[in-house]
């Protein structure tokens, strides 16, 4: 063989191995050349087979754009299978995202309390798009086999962390009038590919919400307005429904969905009803927080927002009720500085977040800062350098959030000077969300400042961390606090909530002289009674008595409590529940589920200690002792 | 018995012409600046002589030369001769504070209302000229006032006027509180930057609408913006039904500078005020309905001042009227807090305490200065120009009082200013010209991003009536439901219009929507426009002759009070028929008074010019002629 034959083999069989692993899927390259990234469109056999065409003129869309699109078509044994394919494609094709269109295995993961709300098993494709995750094959529903159940595996990394984007265009099965699941696909794809033909600047978004503070949603509206600047010009461009108790402008909303002009949509609280009859066009829509998302179902909400009559082409929903703290809108002001959609959700994914529709659909650009080219970056000075000549506040906290993924040791200094500098409260905010994340002095430093900032949801975002951390050094800025924020409702509650974690003595030590010498009070003693009076009352100042109660179901009650409210004092006395062999071995296991929502906690070490000993204490049971690693392991 | 009378009546002659001899005690600094005066009864001086001095130099000492006029006040009348001698003199003055027992002018309103309101216009405005009717018979320091006729009507105060003022029955407790409170005022620094703000407002004060109290937040910014960047520095009070506990804490925050307190119903002021509480706001302005009714014993501005907490003064009205607090931002800059008091001044709004008083002065233009120098044209051409909403707003307001402005010069302005308050001032200024670019204007304002300018453009909608302003709040009306104030204002904005053209707008504008229940709303529109409305029926009601003439007239009233454009024809009709009843055209040609910013307004001053050269009747003539200084 000659040299250029035996290099021609070479080649021939590697390319060949490569098609040899995808066996009997097919696989379409892209027509443009990769260069540094793709984009997979992953389907069914009968999807692809009845949808070819459009398939085709969907990929062909999105190359427009200039992302070299490469087709796969399957019929999916299971999510691994699958998961290995888009491995594969991370490596060869440098995919950045992906969609699943059709009949994609759904993954349901369990064992997951320590990065959600729920404990019920939550449909997900971060098994998909998350390389770093683990999971446990557990079994395929019975009643309905396109569900595959898993376990968050022992030793999974304890945070998202998506490599990959993904979104899902999955038909509607029902009963009514959706028609073929297929003429779905082939309707949404050609609307993608007509509405993508447009020039689209975010110059028109609403938001609703029904039942939020005052000073709550005046925070929030100001940052979309930091966010996505055009908006403020003219009052039509920015609607913005805050609801009352009669919800007197709920109506209104599905007006607004059926608006031409809008490009995005924030919804809060608001009951999707009769999805059909809203024929909904706006491009961008966010669910906030109603599960509207849960795809496991056939006939899930924000799949007949996007399929059904109307130009609507991407919502953003949840499987499974959200966190209230989760910020859905975090970065999101990225979407006007070249991001895609799915590139921008990438940055805020949580186990639960879904994109429903075309995740590469792209607004028009419209600041002066484009961040697309630096989102694989990796050279931190580059970043740096860039940071420092970016204008609008949404550039700088994609930048520093940047420079945070990349591990840039400079950071807290960085992050301290843009806090202390900037008049953006989204810039501060994301300092705030990146010192949470960074730990140490500087997150003690910049929770001091955080805790009195200007804005609301910036002394949300810290009160809500410090309930997690629960270190007795915060609550004497808790009760400062509280004594501040006497016209803000929802940080009240925040405070009240945070203080559960916190000793009642302690607390009381600190109160009693804070309040003396408190100046902002007509009558210092009434208004510690009330404070005390509204602390110590109410559904979680119980917990350890139901934990250590005698009836087993106020003591589930107990621990399950204790992934709203940590009580970090009582750890000592959690832990040595969970080593008493004489405790019923289920309530134990529970116990150890529990902690590890205790990832945050200062007394995280002590937890981990024990789940160390535990692991390998053969006195104790193998169910017991795997729980205890996996708690570890969540935790750390 | 005859004996003892008659010694009396020589004391009281006595008294009488020893106290009538006002005193004058000059200034004790020597500078070119425009003069203070402190004028306090002969009572009150004896009793507080020494703190009237501590305060008389304070104010020097921060560069204002003080006068001291005290003496035996019989009439207010007794007051405003000296004060207009000073004003005349060279030195000129620039404000004056009364304290004790000052006669208070009981003035009628301007637009021929019943009742009289307390007001001090009548000392500090000397454009108006008032004419004496009576003195109250209980309460003696009560004297009542009507506007003359050929008094101007528009408020332009001379200079400012504050009152320091304790109404009570013991007098030995007033010239204590007066005592204390001055010897306050001479002990407080005038260095403090204006850096903590409260607001108050209750859920009425803006229909209800969400929206119009968040973007108060954002006007803030451009009033306050020395604010501390932290949670205390500006605390704006949800709007609830009861906000009492958190202004009675709010109040005792010592760091607290500013204190907004804007409500309709005033409950919690007088609870306040009846715990009789330190209180720590250095400066108050109360939009709540009676707390500057000085007239009243129970007036409850005052108990702000006569306390041991820190405030120096309070802004409160003496009879309902709006606050317009477009010009706080010059707080933050240090002017006195009377010069600003002065911006927009209305008949009922008065100051209580110091009106020398100002924070820390942060502005590089001695605007404490500058501002009484209202000639000064060019120079606020120049402020005008400086990027600074502070100055800007301050500046269109000088050159629109003095009309010194084109509407072409001041448009800009309200087009592209990134500053809510310069715009929504811009469009106060752009009113004062009446034309095409103020309809423009009005047109653009309904849907400008700051829900106050809209709601001012909906106000101004009605007063103008030009049927080209219909589209535009139409557009308002459907795609801007989340502002439910301009909402509702638009709704009865619609009536001072042809309703034909506006249902025809309405339900065009449905169709071409995209809205889910179109078909039911145009419905809804049609039949609400179907019925014959209150105005269009009462047009038709003053045509009707069978009718008694009262009644023609207080429905004539009631169409001119809600501005109904499409009557003024037929209003103008009748006033030119010889057939009807003189009374009736005199009292049509009075109702037409209210459409100074009509787009009819020409043809109703030349109907009224017509009038004024034929031979019609001399009182008809001389009404022809007050209402066309009304509209001019």
């Amino acid at each position: 063989m000659k040299a250029s034959n035996k290099l021609f083999f070479i080649l021939l069989v590697s390319q060949l191995s490569i098609l040899n692993t995808v066996r009997a899927q097919e696989i379409i390259h892209p027509v443009i050349e990769i260069t540094n990234r793709s984009f997979a469109i992953v389907t069914d056999g009968s999807t692809f087979e009845k949808c070819q065409k459009e398939l085709i003129s969907y990929r062909d869309r999105v190359e427009s754009e200039g992302l070299p699109t490469l087709i796969l078509h399957h019929d999916w044994k299971n999510p691994e299978q699958l998961k290995k394919e888009l491995q594969k494609l991370y490596k060869i094709f440098k995919i950045e995202g992906v969609v699943f269109i059709g009949e994609i295995p759904i993954p349901m993961v369990l064992k997951a309390q320590h990065l959600t709300n729920v404990s019920t098993a939550i449909p997900s494709d971060r098994f998909y798009d998350d390389f770093e995750l683990t999971f446990d094959f557990l079994e395929q529903s019975k009643t309905d086999p396109q569900l595959y159940f898993y376990n968050l595996g022992a030793n999974s990394p304890n945070r998202i962390k998506s490599t990959i984007y993904s979104a899902r265009i999955k038909p509607i099965i029902s009963s009514e009038k959706n028609g073929d699941k297929y003429e779905q696909i082939r309707a949404y794809l050609d609307k993608v590919v007509k509405v993508r033909q447009e020039k689209n600047l975010i110059d028109q978004i609403m938001s609703y919400v029904a039942f939020e503070s005052l000073s709550s949603w005046s925070s929030q509206s100001l940052f979309l307005e930091e966010q996505f600047p055009l908006v403020s010009k003219t009052s039509t461009q920015f609607q913005n429904f805050k609801d009352d108790k009669h919800r007197a402008l709920q109506d209104e909303v599905v007006n607004q969905f059926r608006r031409e002009d809008l490009d995005i949509a924030i919804i809060h609280q608001y009951p999707l009803s009769d999805v059909a009859a809203i024929q909904p066009n706006v491009a961008l829509t966010i669910f906030a927080d109603n599960p509207t998302g849960n795809f496991s179902e056939s006939a899930y909400n924000a799949g007949q927002f996007i399929l059904g009559t109307g130009n609507a082409l991407v919502a953003l929903a949840h499987t499974v009720q959200p966190s209230s703290h989760q910020h859905a809108t975090y970065l999101m002001g990225t979407l006007g500085a070249g991001l895609n959609i799915g590139q921008w959700l990438k940055l805020n994914n949580t186990l639960e977040s879904h994109l429903f529709g075309d995740p590469t659909f792209t607004f028009s650009i419209h600041t002066p800062d484009t961040l697309s080219k630096f989102i694989h970056e990796k050279d931190n000075k580059k970043l740096i350098d860039v940071l420092s000549k970016a204008k609008s506040p949404e550039a700088q906290s994609f930048l520093l959030n940047q420079l945070f993924m990349n591990n840039y040791g400079g950071l807290a200094k960085l992050i301290t000077q843009h806090y202390d500098n900037s008049q953006y409260a989204t810039v501060r905010y994301t300092c705030i969300h990146i010192a949470d994340r960074l730990e140490g002095e500087v997150r003690a430093a910049l929770f001091a400042k955080g805790i009195k900032d200007a804005d609301e949801s910036i002394r949300l975002e810290v009160i809500n961390a410090i309930a997690r951390i629960g270190d007795p050094a915060f609550i004497p800025a808790l009760i400062d606090a509280y004594m501040e924020n006497q016209h803000a409702e929802e940080v009240l509650y925040a405070i009240k909530m945070a203080l559960y974690a916190f000793n009642k003595d302690l607390i009381k030590n600190i109160a009693e002289h804070r309040f003396m010498v408190a100046d902002n009070f007509s009558d210092n003693t009434k208004e510690k009674e009330r404070f005390y009076e509204n602390q110590f009352t109410g559904l979680y100042i119980e917990i350890d008595k139901n934990i250590f109660d005698t009836n087993v179901v106020n003591q589930k009650k107990g621990i399950t409590d204790l992934r709203t409210i940590r009580y970090h004092p009582s750890v000592t006395r959690y832990l040595e529940f969970v080593r008493n062999s004489k405790i019923n071995v289920d309530l134990r296991i529970a116990m150890l589920e529990s902690l590890s929502c205790f990832r945050d906690s200062y007394r995280k070490a002590e937890i981990a200690a024990a789940c160390k000993e535990l692991m390998v204490d053969t006195r104790h049971s193998k169910r017991l002792r795997d729980e205890a690693r996996r708690t570890l392991n969540n935790i750390n | 018995m005859q004996k003892f009378l008659f010694s009396i009546l020589i004391y009281l002659s006595i008294t009488v012409c020893v106290h009538s001899q006002v005193k004058i005690e000059k200034p004790t600094l020597n500078t070119n600046n425009k003069a203070f005066v402190i004028v306090v009864d002969q009572e009150t001086y004896t009793h507080t002589q020494d703190a009237i001095k501590a305060y008389q130099k304070t104010v020097e000492s921060d560069g204002i030369p003080t006068y001291v006029i005290y003496g035996l006040f019989n009439r207010p009348d007794d007051i405003k001769k000296e004060l207009i001698k000073l004003h005349k003199s060279k030195q000129s003055l620039e404000g004056a504070v009364f304290i004790g027992n000052i006669p208070i002018p009981m003035v009628y309103d301007f637009s021929g209302h019943v009742t009289a309101t307390p007001s001090d216009r009548f000392y500090d405005d000397l454009h108006l000229n008032f004419e004496y009717i009576k003195q109250d018979a209980n309460q003696r320091n009560l004297h009542y006032y009507k506007l003359q006729e050929s008094s101007p009507r528009d408020i332009n105060p001379s200079f400012y006027s504050a009152r320091i003022y304790y109404p009570t029955l013991k007098y030995d407790e007033s010239y204590e509180a007066i005592n204390n409170y001055l010897l306050k005022v001479a002990h407080t620094r005038r260095d403090n930057v204006l850096d903590h703000v409260v607001s108050s407002t209750n859920r009425d004060y803006y229909n209800g609408c969400t929206t119009a109290w968040k973007d108060e937040l954002k006007v803030y910014r451009e009033y306050f913006p020395f604010l501390v960047k932290q949670v205390n520095g500006l605390q704006q009070l949800a709007f609830k039904t009861d906000n009492s506990t958190a202004i009675l804490n709010e109040l005792q925050r010592k760091e607290v500078d500013l204190f907004l307190i804007r409500s309709d119903s005033s409950s919690t002021i007088q609870t306040t005020a009846a715990k009789k509480l330190d209180t720590y706001p250095l400066y108050l302005i109360l939009d709540t309905q009676p707390a500057g009714a000085l007239d009243s014993i129970e007036y409850t501005a005052g108990q702000y001042l006569f306390n041991s907490g820190n405030t120096i003064a309070v802004q409160a009205n003496t009879s309902p009227a709006p606050t317009d607090i477009n010009f706080s931002g010059l707080l933050s800059y240090g002017l006195r807090w009377g010069h600003v008091h002065n911006l927009g001044l209305t008949l009922g709004r008065h100051l209580f305490g110091d009106p020398t008083f100002h924070f820390a002065v942060k502005d590089t233009e001695k605007l404490n200065e500058k501002i009484t120098q209202q000639e000064d044209h060019e120079y606020w051409k120049l402020l005008l120009k400086k990027d600074d909403p502070i100055y800007q707003t301050l500046a269109l307001f000088k050159l629109s009082s003095g009309n010194t402005s084109s509407s072409e010069a001041i448009m800009p302005y309200f087009e592209n200013s990134p500053y809510r308050t310069v715009r929504l001032q811009a469009l106060h200024a752009l009113s004062i010209h009446k034309d095409k670019h103020f309809t423009n204007a009005v047109s653009t304002g309904l849907g400008d991003e700051y829900e106050l300018i809209a709601q001012q453009a909906t106000s101004y909608a009605r007063m103008i009536g030009d049927t080209v302003l219909i589209p535009s709040l139409t557009q308002a009306w459907l795609n801007d439901k989340s502002r439910r104030r301009v909402q509702q204002h638009i709704k009865s904005t619609f009536e001072v219009f042809d309703r034909n053209l506006v249902e025809k707008s309405l339900t065009t504008a449905l169709h071409n929507s995209n809205r889910l229940h179109q078909d039911t709303e145009i419905e809804s529109v049609k039949s609400q426009y179907s019925r014959p409305a209150t105005l269009e029926g009462s047009l038709k009601q003053i045509k009707d002759r069978t009718r008694p003439k009262e009644e023609r007239i207080r429905l004539v009233q009631l169409m001119t009070t809600y501005n109904y454009h499409p009557g003024i024809d037929g209003i103008l009709a009748i006033i030119n028929d010889k057939q009807e009843h003189i009374e009736l055209r005199i009292a049509f040609v009075t109702a037409l008074g209210t459409f100074s910013h009509s787009w009819k307004r020409e043809t109703i001053l030349a109907n009224l010019q017509i009038l004024l050269k034929s031979k019609a009747k001399k009182e008809l003539k001389i009404e022809a002629e007050r209402t066309i200084n009304r509209l001019n």
